[in-house]
């Protein structure tokens, strides 16, 4: 397992070094780049066996390039700038925050000695998807069987499953402590990122207070344990968020950040079928909402699509070559959609059903509400950064509703199967696009936003 | 937003989101019962016996006396079959199961009541290989 650890964290650092030239603090460079190469780390696998190149060696030869790639890059990146040193904290937020992650992890272990196979999608789709990988050596297409029923989902990409098959293999065995682990880390990934990057946009106590806010939304350690890939999902979608938010930040636009951000996001579509949604609702939404003339926003949105180019590829490839068809597709006729979309007993359920789970607190707390709310109340002139991902997050969030009406499981069967799984992919960047919006960047003046009068 | 207030917001929502984790996995989920949870085997242990008679890969058929729901729209009709099928999928990936092939050179017949079995290979044409538990059957087509 060392020499994959290496990997993961040489080239995703180097990688991360190099876009971010010294322009952010140490503890964003790591978690953007341990992201970076976990997933990086996943993507080369599985582009590895596409190749053909299946055996013990082409992995290890794999692993050892991305460790002597991720060396040059950080000879390349050279001595980081100093950066402002973020404004701490008061301790008594830290230990409020280091507490409330213990107790998650806590809870974390609990659910997964009493689930070590984790939830239904996890033992049915992911980790049999990465059993069937690991196992089957030169055979492993048989994966992607479509002979195999629709559950196992042959069409869904394989960031996660690469991830775990990688496990298995490395550690020579297939013990749930595998995938627990890799569930446990992406997630804590996702809180440290958090913490990171509006520690360095907002200052410490609002980064602690962000992932304050995530370590606490209930169904989030839930659905971590559960070994599903929506946490891994909303992870890789916060990282492209965060290196949009430093891009836009930033007066010079650094073309890198916009590039990595790209890739970032074709990272999420490389984890979920959904991640290709949010990709291109992240383009649309820098054109849509980027700062600067037009031109500029086409070369943002350009140049992030050119950084999601090559995982773009991969995932076209694995579509085209070998992904069985989508079940909500496959099982929907021209005649079924039409009478579907145009049942309004099945829209009124729908509506009915989403205004529910505002106040669900089963899963969400209080927290879906308060973050509609204070969008709602206090936002009135939000930042570039703030602005791009909530309309992305709009957009992508405006895309389920056809997506819910067409499908053809019944709705509220899958409505309610789903819905929170989807919320989550979103919320990390929610809870990151709020905050920027609701703190004054460092310079700007305090309480930019005022409270809404009468 | 005044930052006192949002910080103070943020620390109630957490602390109520906190309090609902803690009841979800201490009380929802009974702690007291974590240990005997952890100790209780694995659906998959089920399997382990079949599997080391089987081959390493390619497809085998796959019969049961519940039914398998094989496309959306009945996800609750079925969900005793279903799951059989499934556990068995994920224990003994990456075989491919054909559900309702009874012609193939191997044969899984899985059951939900043990009772069935003799019925279950008299109507699919089927001779035991091995029986690996009263429920649990590896066999092959009877000659013809």
């Amino acid at each position: 397992m060392i020499l994959p650890l290496f990997a993961i964290a040489a080239f995703g650092i180097g990688l991360a070094s190099v876009a971010l030239e010294g322009r952010a603090p140490l503890l964003v460079r790591v978690f953007v780049g341990v992201c970076l190469g976990a997933a990086a780390w996943s993507a080369t696998f599985a582009a590895l066996l596409l190749c053909g190149f299946t055996s013990p060696s082409a992995r290890f030869g794999k692993d050892a390039a991305l460790v002597l790639a991720g060396v040059l890059l950080l000879w390349r990146a050279g001595e980081a700038g100093r950066t402002q040193r973020p404004k701490p904290a008061p301790a008594w937020l830290a230990a409020t925050f280091a507490s409330a992650c213990a107790l998650a992890a806590a809870l974390f272990v609990e659910h997964a000695l009493r689930f070590p196979d984790g939830g239904w999608d996890a033992w049915m789709i992911w980790n049999l998807r990465a059993r069937s990988i690991a196992r089957a050596g030169a055979a492993f297409r048989s994966a992607f069987s479509p002979e195999l029923v629709f559950w196992a989902h042959q069409d869904y990409p394989w960031m996660l499953p690469g991830m775990v098959a990688q496990g298995f293999l490395a550690s020579g065995t297939e013990s749930p402590a595998v995938p627990v682990a890799i569930a446990g880390a992406l997630a804590a990934l996702a809180v440290g990122l958090l913490v990171a990057a509006l520690g360095h946009l907002r200052g410490m106590q609002w980064g602690l207070l962000g992932g304050l806010a995530l370590v606490s939304t209930p169904c989030f350690v839930t659905f971590a344990a559960n070994q599903q890939s929506d946490v891994p999902m909303g992870t890789m979608l916060l990282l492209a968020t965060v290196l949009l938010a430093l891009a836009l930040e930033d007066e010079r636009r650094p073309a890198k950040l916009f590039a990595l951000a790209g890739l970032s996001a074709s990272m999420a579509a490389w984890t979920k079928n959904e991640g290709a949604l949010y990709t291109l609702a992240l383009a649309a939404a820098l054109l849509l909402q980027g700062p600067g003339a037009p031109r500029d926003r086409a070369r943002a949105a350009g140049l992030f699509l050119a950084g999601a180019a090559p995982i773009g590829a991969l995932l076209a490839y694995f579509k085209l070559a070998m992904a069985h068809t989508n079940d909500l597709l496959h099982y929907t006729s021209g005649p079924t959609a039409l009478q579907r979309a145009t049942d309004l007993h099945r829209w009124g359920e729908l509506g009915l059903a989403w205004l529910r789970r505002l106040v669900y607190f089963q899963n969400w707390g209080l927290w879906l509400l308060a973050l509609v709310a204070a969008l709602a109340l206090f936002v009135r002139k939000p930042p570039a950064s703030s602005r791009v991902i909530l309309t992305a997050l709009a957009l992508a969030y405006c895309a389920y509703v056809p997506m819910y009406i067409l499908q053809p499981h019944p709705l509220l069967w899958f409505f309610r199967a789903s819905i929170d799984r989807l919320f989550m992919h979103l919320w990390p960047s929610a809870i990151l696009a709020t905050l920027l919006a609701l703190v004054p960047a460092a310079g700007e003046a305090r309480a930019a936003v005022p409270l809404r009068q009468g | 937003m005044r930052e006192r207030p949002l910080v103070a917001a943020i620390c109630l929502l957490a602390a109520l989101g906190l309090s609902r984790s803690l009841w979800f996995h201490a009380v929802a989920e009974p702690i007291g019962g974590l240990a005997q949870a952890a100790r209780a085997p694995r659906a998959e242990e089920r399997y382990l016996a079949l599997r080391a008679l089987l081959p390493g890969g390619g497809a085998v058929g796959y019969v049961s006396d519940e039914i398998v729901d094989l496309a959306p729209g009945s996800e609750h009709e079925h969900a005793v079959g279903t799951k059989l099928y499934q556990e068995a999928l994920y224990a003994l990936a990456p075989l491919v199961l054909r559900y309702g092939d009874d012609r193939a050179p191997l044969v899984i017949a899985n059951l939900h009541d043990p009772s069935r079995l003799a019925a279950v290979l008299g109507a699919h044409g089927l001779e035991p290989v091995a029986a690996v538990a009263p429920d649990l059957a590896l066999c092959r087509p009877v000659p013809r």
